[in-house]
């Protein structure tokens, strides 16, 4: 870890590197905004939702999004639905098996909030367990709310910096 | 010691009568007597061919298939038709984790996918694009040497989903196993018949051969065993059962990440690209034209890259069209039905070729 530190010590130094670092910043940002591959974990009920927004009236393969089988290859969990105590640690488990960088999105108000299992004891809310980028209310949330969910992820991928400048 | 390599630097530089200054003009008359070989290597049956290939196939696929399902496809990704989004999401793969997991052979783990991409397409080299474009000009072997390089790729998958040591790239592995089994016998039963009609196993011969009438006609029976060999060889959309999404997590490939797995993709777009080539060469004349009142109308690679385009967007039209056999429908298939048929075009061919018709 020192040894790191010390080399982008050494590297920040060097005239010219931090425009390299935006240039490889950029290309990698556009790139990951373009080719989302979520994974597609169906926890719950608002799976009929999120097949809509793969068919063909709200297509989301326009933005690149492209559901894969295989979660090793894919950057992003959306955890379409409720999530019981018991199902929350496979997601985590899910998690944890992705490659960096990796998102989860939380489709849905139960996900995000308990929404109408409040007062449930075995409902719990993802973000106790795993970290989430985007949370999309609604019971279920409609296509379009699921694309503009989408959309909000893509921006906050261009705006991270993997290598640059972190402030 | 030190007086041979004395006498050998004075044999190759000063008797040459060459100095370090005229290794430039060596270089430029290297490259400019090579000057067709090289540009064969990088541009036409090498690499920008076949790295085109995959990038314009791939993109062309996934648009194909949104517009064969009423949906648009990748759209804002590079101006106004997705022409971008291939490029997008191998950038992605490249700078994405690997992982390799605990459990995994990681020699094999990391060596399997670059050589499933590299060896199908050493086969590539062994086509004639025209009488004298060939790369590898082997005369009599070109046609074994092919399928020899082709048959070794499946032992590729193999080994990458066994070294994968997970129990759905496991099962996918010898999934391919029955597979290529299955698809591969009928397929070098019908070349042999080809070979026996053409008299050579000489593929430039073998073009040759169709000048007054393709071989589709006299040997239909070959010609669809063939295509269909080229799909299940190809592991294309019928044949997918290796990859089988919804039962197989995604078959042997499931362990793969990152760039590995941008090679496995590209993988089965170059086996797609190679069988297809010669599957052309053998029964629709390769690059050949055209014959229209029996002479054929102008040799030309422009030939074969018409064929091509015009077979690859059939096949991709199948993907929409077909559903999955199951594993067991699959080798039935191969055995009971493909592999005697193969057997019966042999037979009609050697009749034709005993009564003199062809």
């Amino acid at each position: 870890m020192a040894n790191e530190e010390q080399l982008n010590r050494t590297l920040g130094n060097v005239p010219g590197a931090g425009a390299v670092y935006s240039l490889i910043d950029f290309i990698d940002g556009w790139a990951r905004k373009y080719s989302i591959w979520p994974i597609h974990l169906v926890t719950g009920c608002c799976s009929p939702e999120f097949m809509q927004v793969c068919g063909s009236r709200f297509d989301m393969e326009r933005l690149g999004i492209l559901p894969f089988a295989s979660v090793r290859q894919c950057d992003c969990i959306m955890v379409v639905g409720i999530v019981s105590r018991k199902m929350a640690d496979r997601v985590k488990y899910l998690y944890e098996q992705m490659g960096e960088p990796k998102y989860v999105v939380a489709v849905g108000a139960c996900p995000t909030g308990k929404g109408p299992f409040y007062d449930s004891y075995s409902v719990v809310a993802i973000d106790e367990y795993v970290p989430v980028d985007v949370y999309i209310p609604g019971c279920p949330p409609r296509p379009e709310a699921i694309i503009h969910g989408m959309m909000q992820l893509q921006e906050k991928i261009v705006k991270e910096r993997r290598l640059g400048v972190k402030e | 010691m030190v007086n041979t390599l004395t006498t050998m630097r004075t044999l190759s530089m000063v008797n040459l009568g060459l100095t370090v200054a005229d290794i430039p003009a060596l270089i430029l008359e290297f490259l400019t007597l090579n000057s067709k070989p090289i540009m064969q290597v990088l541009l036409m049956p090498g690499l920008a061919f076949i790295l085109g290939f995959a990038i314009i196939a791939v993109w062309f696929e996934r648009k194909f298939l949104a517009r064969a399902m009423l949906r648009v496809g990748p759209y804002y990704c590079g101006g106004r038709s997705g022409v971008l989004q291939v490029f997008a999401d191998f950038i992605k793969l490249f700078l994405k984790e690997m992982i390799f997991p605990d459990s995994v052979d990681w020699f094999f783990f990391a060596l399997m996918p670059v050589m499933l991409s590299t060896i199908p397409s050493l086969a590539l080299v062994l086509i004639p694009f025209d009488a004298n474009w060939v790369l590898w000009d082997i005369g009599g072997l070109s046609l074994p040497m092919f399928l020899a390089i082709m048959g070794i790729a499946p032992l590729m998958a193999i080994f990458a989903g066994w070294s994968s040591n997970n129990k759905y790239s496991f099962i996918g592995a010898w999934r391919v196993a029955y597979m290529y089994i299955s698809g591969e016998i009928p397929i070098i039963i019908c070349s042999a018949a080809v070979a026996i009609m053409a008299g050579s196993f000489n593929l430039v011969k073998i073009v040759e051969a169709q000048s007054n009438g393709w071989f589709f006609i006299p040997q239909f029976l070959g010609f669809i065993i063939f295509f269909l060999g080229v799909l299940i060889q190809a592991e294309r959309t019928p044949f997918d059962i290796p990859v089988a999404e919804v039962e197989l997590v995604f078959g042997w490939r499931t362990e793969f990440s990152g760039i590995l797995f941008g090679f496995t993709m590209m993988a089965e777009y170059v086996m797609f690209q190679a069988w297809t080539l010669l599957f052309i060469t053998l029964y629709l004349g390769g690059y050949g034209g055209p014959i229209l009142f029996g002479n054929i109308v102008g040799s030309h690679i422009f030939w074969l890259l018409a064929k091509f385009v015009v077979l690859i967007v059939f096949i991709i039209l199948l993907r929409t069209v077909f559903p999955r056999p199951k594993i067991e429908q699959m080798i039935k298939f191969g055995w009971n039905y493909l592999t005697p048929l193969a057997l019966l075009n042999l037979f009609i061919v050697l009749g034709l070729k005993l009564w003199g018709i062809y």
